[in-house]
């Protein structure tokens, strides 16, 4: 039986990678099985759900857009995440360098125990002919391995390894999440000057 | 709104000038209560105005309430304390006074200078959190954090109306503060920070000047990024919300409604949805009109809002405006008007959780509008969504008045909101096409696969295989929505609904949910759809449907007129029973009527028995579990029971037998008879199986090509049989239809393993009857079985030894029943077995062997003839003959012991006569060792170690003694 969708985990997710690397058209061929040949770059941050019963989590996916100027903004998106993917194009060294940054960062400044996931995309443009590929699967899948990611090269257009991606970073979520901390309040027990002040007067 | 404005645009707020001065001050802040009915005016002249906010015909005015001047200065901020009942006014020098709203009556917060912003945290608690800005220099500041106390009128005593919590230096001027939730969030000159525990904490580095807002329901701050980019964020950082993108850079960010609302440069107000950041509104907003003097690229913009959204302000220094947001329910009658169906429902589901009672109603409405633009699966989602008091699936009816008319008077009649103008029949309103040529979002991906130009035939008709298309598919989600609410408690008009589902899925070919249907308790009227599935070729269904109704005998009849291929089922266009059993619908009949004739308690005998016959003939299996699960008379079944063939026969006495069912010696027999008869008839068949074996080999060798050819063909139709079922996974998933009607082969040996059984175990055949039958039979184990059940041993002994040379068995059977003499009648048996046979010398020495230590020596060796060859014997007689001379020596032993034993047993009695002869010496001091009493002159006893006893004591022992014996 399906679990209740209130019971389901929430699990928010970020996609980190290069502009025009196809993270939002991975996101948008996940949840809604769609592909456009022009997808319009992201501006700032898309926010998708998608709940994946089988796995009772629920992913609130940040795809954050990839245009450097946007790089400061990407904390606030990766930030308390409990899984990233980390995507790069496999017809650009470029991307997979930019990659390779963005999982510095994260390993650097991001949640210890967060499920980073190195997405390799638009494999469809190397099935038939390697020439245009610019980033050798082993090479990426070395890094992955050195890195503790999980890796796969991805086809939003062809829907390869999509679904499989998303699966696999659902199962190896935690069971249970640790509940956020609250985000507390303004301390309001520092020393009063103005009563401090007040009773100087009276000594 | 614009034809241009993006999808699910709607009016989410109303624009009112409400305020217009008169006089030559200056308005220089607003701020406004958290219900939006009291208006709050800071002036130039240091003066507060309290306005109410009337809602008119004509739109909402302000009138004049109230006025007090509180300061020299002029009022720059505004903030309501509304739970101390209480307003800050922020003065032009840097001063902040609290009045208590009733009266107006300004106090002025005690040693704080150099104010230059306010923020109150939003809580119902008392007393209130009020967070100061104070410039301390060029680049410097701090953040002071008030406790602030209802004022008299509430009843409070304290002195002051303010107490100073806290103080926190900042290193950089604050433009602005917030309060997100319980925390502080400052705006600074190039930054954002936030209060933590810590000190500040840098937030987010923004491209541009600092502006925020708080949501205040949502915990969140609205932060701009860069010009034309404002994030949503929480204390910690985190993003809550999609970015808002702004046309231009915003002069005043402000929470309204569900809504946040940009002023941007320009002039227009931009609404943006909270949840989805998605723009709603575009209100033009002539900001050009009143530029600061001192600084023209500023216009002098004040503003207000509250946070439960109950309305914005927005102030020139000479005007004020009041923006209002539409109630949710008309927002979403707007969307539902312009058919913009995801934003209609994206509002209803932020409603839901708040609440609102509109929502189910708005559920319904939007169902019937998205039923009238084809839109199937989605109506049926929200037609879901509504509660049964709200939405009756009766309401339905109109879509198929052919099928629901009796029930019309009794369906309720709801407008909702008026927008679908009632319900058409279904084949009209595909007939006409859809109802608006909207210019609102376009249908979602089609389920069933009709083209975009086939749906955007706009008002026009649709062509005919997308009308068909359009009429299967509503009908099936009809179908299957009518399926999941039926259950639910108010449901009114169960009969109809059911009836119609029965109509809706027979009419669409779904015979999988409508069979699943009809076998789960309904409420259908037999009578109108009766017909209907039998012109369309439903009779399982319909039997089902007559079967729920009790009306077993006519689901039998049906089912039998299936398996004789009376009536056809017509092939099914979704699943089904006859589907699923590979089209064969005899399998289905079968499976069912015998289903029914087994387990439904209600049917009476003389039916079940009537319908016994055709499935004797068609399914004897099927017909066997019906007889094994009833209590039938069995007479009367074995009347349907002819003898030949005899597998039904003798499975249905063995069930009767081994079960205790019957204690008639007559089925006993019977079926000791049967089986006799049944084991014989295969011996019969193998024999001829045989001879035709034999003759195919010669004719093999004969002409082989002939019979590798057949061979060959044969196993190519196997093979492509099973590649047939292996391709169509309808057949090779038959399931329970699968199982076989025909009863299973048995084997002779298997029919011999029944028949002993039953005459090992049953005392109730007649004997000699079944003797009879087997004794001129090669069932001699059954004749030995027959023979020790007449204690005829010595012939069941010869029937085993000398028939069947089992001399084993015939061992055992002497070791269970013949004892000595069963033994020796064996070995003479075997020995002389007669009819001309040799003797059996070894079968003999195997007897010798089992049992020669319990045999009489001489009864064996006379048993033994003379012919017996003596090597044969040689061992066994030498063991015996071992045996016996052990036996002999082992008594001689005993003897031999015995007598050694009595030898001592007298040596040591004259032993002690010996010493008490020798020994005994007597004085007058010489005592009895009993009594005591002197010995002198008595007679008295010596004991072997010496004691003397009198002779009255030595008495008193015997005597005691004897009686030991006695009792011994």
């Amino acid at each position: 039986m399906m679990p209740d969708l209130a019971q389901q985990q929430s699990a928010k997710l970020v996609l980190l990678g290069e502009m025009g690397s196809g993270k939002s058209s991975l996101v948008l061929r996940f949840v809604k099985g769609q592909f456009f040949d022009y997808q319009e770059s992201t501006i700032g941050a898309a926010f998708l759900t998608k709940p994946l019963p089988e796995y009772n989590v629920k992913f609130e996916i940040w795809d954050t857009a990839g245009q450097e100027r946007y790089h400061s903004l990407a904390p606030m998106y990766y930030r308390g995440a409990a899984a990233a993917i980390i995507v790069y194009d496999v017809t650009s060294a470029d991307s997979f360098v930019r990659a390779k940054n963005w999982v510095k960062e994260l390993q650097r400044t991001g949640n210890a125990n967060m499920i980073m996931a190195l997405a390799g995309n638009k494999a469809d443009l190397v099935k038939g002919d390697s020439s245009s590929r610019q980033v050798p699967t082993e090479e990426a899948r070395a890094y992955a391995d050195e890195h503790g990611l999980y890796f796969v090269e991805t086809s939003a257009k062809e829907a390869t390894n999509v679904d499989e991606l998303f699966e696999e970073i659902a199962k190896r979520l935690p069971k249970a999440e640790v509940p956020r901390q609250s985000s507390g309040s303004v301390p309001l027990e520092q020393t009063q000057p103005a009563q401090a002040s007040s009773s100087k007067c009276c000594s | 709104m614009s034809t241009a404005d993006p999808e699910g645009s709607r009016t989410a707020f109303e624009l009112n000038a409400v305020h217009q001065r008169r006089d030559q001050s200056r308005v220089t802040s607003v701020g406004v209560d958290g219900d939006g009915q009291r208006l709050y005016i800071g002036l130039d002249a240091g003066v507060l105005e309290e306005h109410r906010l009337m809602q008119t015909p004509s739109g909402i005015v302000a009138r004049f309430s109230a006025r007090r001047s509180v300061s020299k200065k002029g009022v720059v901020g505004i903030c309501l304390l509304s739970a101390v009942n209480r307003l800050a006014a922020l003065t032009e020098d840097g001063h902040v006074v609290l009045c208590e709203l009733e009266q107006l009556e300004p106090v002025e917060i005690q040693k704080l200078k150099g104010a230059t912003c306010l923020a109150v945290e939003v809580s119902s608690r008392s007393p209130s959190h009020l967070a100061v800005a104070v410039r301390l220099g060029s680049r410097k500041s701090r953040v002071d954090v008030y406790e602030v106390f209802p004022g008299a009128a509430s009843g409070h005593t304290m002195r002051e109306p303010a107490r100073l919590l806290v103080e926190y230096p900042v290193p950089d001027e604050v433009k602005d503060l917030v309060w997100v939730g319980q925390q502080l969030v400052l705006c600074l000159h190039r930054t954002y920070k936030v209060i933590k525990a810590d000190g500040l904490r840098d937030l987010l580095e923004p491209s541009t000047t600092p502006m925020c807002t708080a949501l205040a329901s949502a915990n969140v701050a609205v932060l701009l990024w860069e010009d034309t980019m404002a994030v949503v964020a929480d204390a910690d950082g985190q993003a809550a919300r999609p970015p808002l993108n702004l046309p231009a850079k915003p002069l005043r960010l402000m929470q309204g409604g569900m809504c946040i609302v940009a002023v941007c440069e320009g002039g227009d107000i931009h609404i943006y949805d909270q949840g989805t950041s998605r723009l709603l509104q575009r209100i033009p907003f002539p900001v050009n009109g009143f530029m600061n003097p001192d600084d023209p690229s500023q216009p002098q913009l004040f503003h207000a809002d509250t946070p439960t959204g109950a309305c914005v302000v927005l102030a020139s220094p000479r005007r004020i405006w009041i923006l209002r947001p539409v109630a949710p329910d008309n927002q979403a009658q707007q969307l539902l008007r312009g058919r913009s169906y995801a934003a209609a429902l994206e509002l209803a589901e932020q409603c839901s959780a708040k609440g609102e009672p509109w929502v189910p109603i708005f559920y319904a409405q939007a169902g019937l509008l998205l039923l009238q633009d084809f839109r199937w699966r989605e109506a049926i989602e929200c037609l879901e969504h509504c509660s049964i008091e709200v939405f009756q699936p009766c309401e339905l009816f109109p879509l198929f008045p052919a099928w629901t008319e009796k029930w019309a008077e009794q369906v309720p009649l709801k407008d909702y909101w008026g927008l679908h103008g009632g319900l058409i029949t279904l084949e009209k309103m595909v007939g006409v096409g859809r109802r608006y040529s909207y210019g609102g979002e376009s249908p979602s991906a089609d389920p069933v696969g009709i083209s975009s130009s086939e749906m955007d035939r706009g008002p026009g008709k649709p062509s005919t295989s997308a009308r068909d298309k359009h009429l299967l598919e509503a009908k099936q989600q009809i179908a299957s929505y009518l399926l999941s609410v039926r259950r639910r408690a108010g449901v009114r008009l169960m009969d109809g609904i059911d009836t119609l589902i029965v109509h809706l899925l027979a009419n669409v070919g779904d015979a999988g949910r409508l069979e699943d249907f009809l076998a789960s308790p309904q409420q259908v009227v037999l009578l109108d759809v009766e017909q209907q599935l039998l012109d369309m070729g439903r009779p399982h269904a319909l039997a089902l449907l007559v079967s729920s109704h009790r009306a077993a005998a006519r689901a039998l009849d049906l089912w039998q007129r299936m398996a004789n291929s009376q009536i056809k089922e017509k092939p099914a266009r979704l699943g089904g029973a006859v589907s699923q059993a590979g089209g064969d619908a005899t399998k289905v009949a079968k499976y069912h009527a015998a289903k029914l004739l087994a387990e439904e308690e209600d049917v009476d005998d003389e039916l079940v028995l009537r319908h016994l016959v055709w499935l004797r003939d068609l399914a004897p299996l099927r017909f066997l579990q019906v007889v094994k699960a009833r209590s039938l008379v069995a007479d009367a079944v074995l009347g349907l029971l002819p003898q030949q063939p005899l597998a039904l026969r003798w499975r249905y006495l063995d069930h009767l037998t081994t079960s205790g069912q019957t204690l008639k010696p007559q089925h006993h027999t019977e079926l000791a008879l049967v089986l006799v008869q049944a084991i014989l008839e295969a011996e019969a068949q193998s024999t001829t199986e045989t001879a035709q074996k034999d003759s195919a080999v010669v004719s093999a060798v004969l002409g082989s090509h002939t019979y590798q050819s057949k061979s060959s063909t044969e196993e190519s139709s196997r093979g492509d049989a099973a590649s047939s079922k292996a391709a169509n996974p309808d057949v090779a998933a038959v399931g329970r239809y699968d199982e076989p009607d025909e009863l299973p082969a048995t084997s002779e040996a298997e029919l011999h393993s029944v028949l002993q059984s039953h005459l090992h175990k049953s005392h109730l055949y007649d004997v000699l009857r079944v003797l009879r039958a087997v004794e001129s039979t090669k069932l001699y184990k059954e004749q030995v079985i027959l023979y020790c059940r007449l204690c005829d041993h010595p012939r069941a002994l010869r029937v085993l030894a000398v028939t069947l040379r089992e001399v084993g068995s015939a061992i055992a059977y002497c070791k269970q029943h013949g004892g000595q003499d069963g033994f020796l009648t064996l070995l003479e048996m075997l020995l002389h077995p007669g009819d001309g046979q040799q003797p059996m010398y070894t079968e003999a020495c195997m007897v010798l062997n089992a049992e020669s230590g319990n045999l009489d020596p001489m009864r064996v060796l006379e048993a033994l003839s003379e012919d017996m060859p003596l090597q044969l014997a040689n061992a066994t007689l030498a063991r015996m003959l071992r045996e016996r001379i052990h036996r002999r020596r082992q008594t001689r032993i005993v003897a031999k012991l015995h007598r050694s034993r009595e030898l001592l047993s007298r040596a040591e009695k004259y032993e002690l006569q010996s010493t008490i002869k020798g020994r005994a010496v007597v004085t007058d001091e010489s005592r009895c060792a009993v009594c005591f009493n002197p010995l002198a002159g008595r007679i008295f006893y010596v004991y072997p170690s010496s004691s003397m006893v009198c002779a009255t004591c030595q008495r008193g022992f015997r005597e005691g003694r004897e009686q030991e014996d006695d009792s011994d």
